[in-house]
């Protein structure tokens, strides 16, 4: 009887990893059939372009129009109003002028537009003085609104 | 006598045959399972790489050729600076503006992101006309440049052209 069950439970051990080595070699050939699919030079391709769409739009998300900055300039700029020296630094999104107005009637009403702009974050002046002409001679400081400078 | 003599041979021969036959072809069946599971793991793996390819193959197919070039001349994978001066050379005279000078950064950035960014520094000489268009051509140029700064002062003679400084920022893939 010992004897019976140790013959079939050997055959049972024998059937069952014949079982396992037809699993074994199906999941071999498996392996085999999706290495054709990935083919290395297409994956490097598709793994480069989907790179390059993510620094896309990465940059693109951040690209500003400077351009718009010096078109609000031109509009809202009282025409009374000169600008010696200009710098613009786009990290703050702020401007900073060296300005001349006819009067002081003419920088008020200048600064009062710049302040009343939807597009303008901040405004700050000083260094007024008088020049020979009767010109009051300024520094203008205005800080943007992202807007204004935001691809649309 | 006999029936004793038989089984106790029965016996042994079950013994010898567990010994020699069914332990080691149990040990080679547990083999076989953990080798099988490590297989599953490899074609359950490639499976997801080869979705994720096929979705990346969609995506591909769904661009043109055309807009493939220029998303890889957006953020380039290397600065083609040669290339990218004699652009710059262009987007200044075409729209009347001249450069004195010209640096380039080294490519730097911070790990997360997926591209580098390179500093561009121009010396400039041009009218204020000639300076916005210069702006708006450089903003719609394909290879983005981004300003980070502008700074010029108004000439002392009327018409004369401002002499401006110019940075920016440049993009390239990694």
């Amino acid at each position: 009887m010992i004897f019976i069950v140790t013959g079939a439970g050997w055959l049972g051990v024998f059937i069952y990893s014949g079982r396992l080595f037809d699993i074994n070699d199906d999941l071999r050939s498996q392996i085999d059939s999706l290495e054709e699919d990935l083919d290395p030079n297409l994956v490097r391709e598709l793994v480069n372009i989907s790179n390059n769409i993510a620094s896309a739009r990465a940059i693109i998300r951040n690209h500003f129009l400077t351009s718009n900055v010096f078109e609000f300039l031109e509009k809202n700029t009282h025409p009374k109003v000169s600008y010696g020296s200009i710098s613009y630094s786009a990290q703050s999104r702020k401007m900073d002028f060296s300005a001349i107005a006819a009067n002081y009637l003419v920088l008020a009403r200048q600064i009062s537009v710049f302040e009343s702009s939807p597009m303008v974050e901040k405004v700050s002046f000083g260094g007024l003085s008088i020049d020979e002409g009767g010109n009051v001679n300024f520094r203008l400081g205005i800080e943007f609104k992202q807007e204004l400078i935001r691809i649309r | 006598m006999q029936k004793i003599t038989l089984s106790l041979l029965l016996f042994l021969a079950s013994a010898a045959m567990v010994y020699y036959y069914v332990l080691s072809a149990l040990d080679a069946v547990k083999i076989l399972k953990k080798e099988n599971a490590a297989l599953e793991a490899v074609v359950e793996e490639m499976r997801g790489l080869v979705e994720k390819k096929n979705e990346l193959e969609d995506l591909y197919n769904s661009i043109s050729e055309n807009d493939r070039r220029k998303i890889d001349e957006l953020a380039p994978v290397n600065p083609r600076l040669a290339e990218f001066l004699i652009k710059i050379d262009l987007l200044t005279s075409r729209n009347g503006i001249h450069f004195s000078s010209v640096n380039f950064g080294d490519p730097a950035g911070a790990p997360e992101n997926p591209y580098l960014t390179s500093a561009l520094s121009l010396g400039l000489t041009g009218t204020y006309e000639a300076l916005k268009n210069f702006l708006k051509d450089t903003e719609r140029f394909v290879r983005i440049i981004d300003v980070d700064s502008i700074g010029f002062s108004s000439p002392l003679q009327f018409g004369d052209p401002l002499s401006i400084s110019f940075t920016a920022k440049t993009y390239q893939s990694r």
